[in-house]
């Protein structure tokens, strides 16, 4: 594959942290029960070090071909293990594009436009995606480093609003629940970050070094995570309980002066991440597809892969319950454990024998 | 050429969008400014105070010296039907996005907060700070008092709520805290209740007390001053007057301007004990001025003495009130516990509401007078 995108490691952090704070910010199902905030932000740190760890065979795999991403390396190995993982990440690509779609609609017609089609929503804000995605990587992280510093200096606006009025007494112990409650949630933050399998196809669009980004990501997405759910626990206390979308709500009764309902600037800012998000998504699923088709279909791969996310999105957003159920999806931690930890470790270990094998003969 | 063209095809293909969605032009919107809610025969009275301008002339169109609003009622099973039912009776959409103000009626209370409450919590146009009051009797009473003053009258009453939180005469309740004892399980709530006085171009809104609820049902009320007992206990007194009466100065006005206060949970053979210390800070307002003020600089070890049994016999009041008489935790004692005492709460948490009027106290109340004004 020719890289035809060339971004910074710094964009391509902010572009990741940015992907995990839209989660915070959106829909929160109520699964498992409520968790206490403080196991949350102590079990953070030590899901991204088991994410580095698991990491690990991806990481060495890419670490002798930056040109190329782990589909390249499996096509070099085998042309069909090649084209499978393809279609795996092409597929993969296509769901979290879908699920955000259909996030982001789920948001608009519970709190804002609740008389809208979803398919209206769908439709048009997938075809401003592709857009995005035509565009390219590069114009999609500028816009998303303008994006980051929009949204820095919101919350800092929400925060000044929200602290003074604050109760830390929802701080708790986070080792209430036991070791066992850190570690297990340490274990499912690690395995349902999908952005570790963006991590690995971002891999051939940048400079610098591999570990170097993942450090930088790890690092500002929990100082930004663990600030965020800090605020939601000490903001709402057990009203968080009661919201479909906490921080929606957070920001709905911040003030400060004459600024009242600081929601709106929440939903705006979350709209220009959702775009970022589901472009970026868009981008990826079409340069997967690509290894799939033939090249006389190379303009139509885009416009293919948009019609998927919005027949995706649709049929997500028809039920709340087919919402939980991508949600628990996510969760069970199977696609990351597939795409960026078994995958990628089988290929580190073809390719060494493969290796070994060239040099004996 | 081309781009021109797809920029113009864009463009058009924009124009239609617009019928996707259902514009309503201000003038078609009702703002309601106040929710009054009573019980009805057949489920609920809701009453709606709804900005209304009265203009002055060509030059303004509202004026102050009218109540611009109308009231508008309507009965419904749930708070939602009693809504779309008000609808039917004016024709324009109800706006509730800038409601400042809900007032819940006495029979209301005592069936249960958490019945009307979800309305305003699942609502995306409701906030969650909106002000919460009980009305002394019914509910549209208070949204129907002519007052004067202002531009509307529940902006007249939310700047009296406002006051009087500001002066620590009122615990003020908001949708967020009734959820938040509802979803807590064991905390209580707490709000303003407000009551009509005076006929005619005299009528007005007055703050009676507070109400006090026990996880969302009405248990009892406080008067003003085990009102300010619970604003002390709470951390909540950002500034307050009190009188202390002098036997050789007489009535000395002393200024609150910081108070902190700290509850430190523990386990006494297995009873929660609370250890509350507060400390304010004071200025004095107002005294006798006598040809030599010696007396006053004098008697101040005196009147931080006063000053101090004064707050706690509020303090003291406060907590028996909320403890003992009407057995509900408004000092959130229950998140306390949980943090500090967590092995206690987890094996008598089921049993909290019953353990609750065997709490013990005990009250370490501090008050330094730093500040003497600007009388010599």
């Amino acid at each position: 594959m020719t890289r035809n995108t060339i971004i910074s490691s710094k964009q391509v952090v902010l572009l990741l942290v940015l992907f995990r704070v839209f989660d915070l910010l959106t829909f929160v199902p109520q699964i498992g029960g409520r968790q206490n905030g403080a196991t949350v932000m102590l079990a953070l740190p030590f899901s991204y070090l088991l994410l580095a760890l698991i990491l690990v065979p991806a990481l060495l795999l890419l670490r002798g071909r930056r040109e190329g991403n782990v589909v390249d390396c499996a096509l070099a190995l085998n042309p069909a293990a090649g084209k499978v993982l393809a279609a795996l990440l092409f597929l993969f690509s296509v769901f979290a594009a879908a699920d955000t779609v259909s996030n982001f609609e789920f948001l608009l017609t519970s709190a804002i436009y609740p008389e809208t089609p979803s398919l209206f929503f769908v439709l048009t804000f997938t075809a401003v995606c592709l857009y995005g995605a035509f565009l390219g990587l590069e114009p999609v992280a500028r816009v998303n480093t303008f994006v980051f510093v929009l949204f820095v200096g919101a919350l800092v606006f929400i925060s000044a609003s929200v602290l003074p009025k604050s109760d830390f007494v929802y701080l708790k112990n986070p080792l209430q629940g036991g070791l066992s409650a850190v570690w297990g949630h340490a274990l499912s933050a690690a395995f349902s970050n999908f952005d570790a399998v963006l991590f690995l196809l971002f891999a051939p669009n940048f400079k610098g070094s591999l570990s170097k980004c993942f450090w930088g990501w790890a690092l500002l997405t929990v100082a930004m995570v663990e600030y965020l759910v800090m605020l939601l626990t000490v903001g709402l206390g057990d009203f968080a309980a009661s919201q479909m979308f906490p921080f929606y709500s957070l920001a709905a009764f911040a003030d400060l002066s004459i600024f009242q309902r600081l929601d709106s600037l929440h939903i705006t800012l979350w709209t220009f991440i959702a775009f970022v998000k589901v472009s970026v998504y868009l981008y990826f699923a079409s340069q997967c597809l690509g290894y799939l088709v033939p090249r006389r279909l190379k303009k139509t791969r885009l416009a293919a892969t948009g019609i998927l996310t919005a027949a995706g999105a649709l049929v997500i957003s028809s039920d709340l319950r087919f919402l939980t159920a991508v949600q628990k999806a996510m969760a069970t931690g199977i696609p990351v454990a597939v795409l960026a930890v078994l995958i990628p470790f089988v290929l580190l270990l073809w390719s060494l024998i493969a290796r070994r094998k060239e040099r004996a003969r | 050429m081309k781009r021109i063209r797809l920029i113009a095809l864009l463009f058009a293909l924009c124009l239609p969008l617009c019928g996707c969605m259902q514009a309503v032009r201000l003038n078609n919107r009702a703002i309601v400014q106040g929710i009054g809610i009573d019980l009805a025969e057949d489920g609920y009275l809701v009453t709606l105070q709804i900005f209304d301008a009265k203009g002055g002339g060509s030059q303004t169109a509202v004026d102050a010296s009218k109540a611009n609003s109308m009231t508008l009622q309507a009965s419904g099973r749930t708070i939602a039907e009693a809504i779309s039912a008000a609808e039917l009776k004016q024709g324009k959409e109800i706006f509730y996005g800038q409601n400042k103000l809900i007032v819940v009626g006495e029979e209301v209370a005592r069936q249960g907060l958490e019945t009307i409450i979800s309305f305003f919590n699942a609502n995306p146009q409701s906030r969650p700070n909106v002000d919460i009051a009980m009305a002394d009797g019914r509910a549209v009473d208070v949204m129907t008092a002519q007052i004067s003053q202002g531009v509307l009258p529940v902006l007249s009453v939310k700047s009296l709520l406002e006051n009087s939180r500001t002066s620590g005469r009122i615990l003020r309740g908001q949708v967020l805290d009734v959820v938040d004892a509802i979803e807590n399980g064991r905390l209580g709530t707490f709000m303003p209740i407000l009551v009509k006085s005076g006929e005619g171009e005299e009528e007005t809104v007055e703050v009676l007390g507070t109400a006090l609820y026990r996880h969302s049902q009405l248990v009892g009320r406080a008067d003003e001053p085990a009102t300010r007992g619970l604003l002390w206990l709470r951390d909540d007194v950002k500034r307050t007057d009190l009188v202390v009466q002098h036997p050789k100065l007489g009535d000395v006005s002393l200024a609150v301007v910081r108070a902190d206060t700290h509850i430190q949970p523990q386990i006494v053979d297995g009873v929660p004990h609370f250890v509350i210390t507060c400390k304010t800070r004071s200025h004095i307002n107002e005294s006798i001025v006598t040809p030599e003020n010696a007396a006053l600089f004098q008697s101040i070890t005196d009147l931080e003495r006063m000053e101090t049994d004064v707050i706690r016999a509020e303090m003291e009041r406060a907590l028996e009130l909320s403890l003992r008489d009407c057995g509900t935790d408004l000092l959130e004692l229950a998140n306390l516990l949980d943090k500090y005492q967590h092995e206690w709460f987890v094996a008598n948490c089921e049993r909290y509401d019953e353990l609750l009027p065997q709490f013990t106290w005990e009250l370490q109340v501090s008050s330094e007078i730093t500040r003497y004004g600007l009388q010599t």
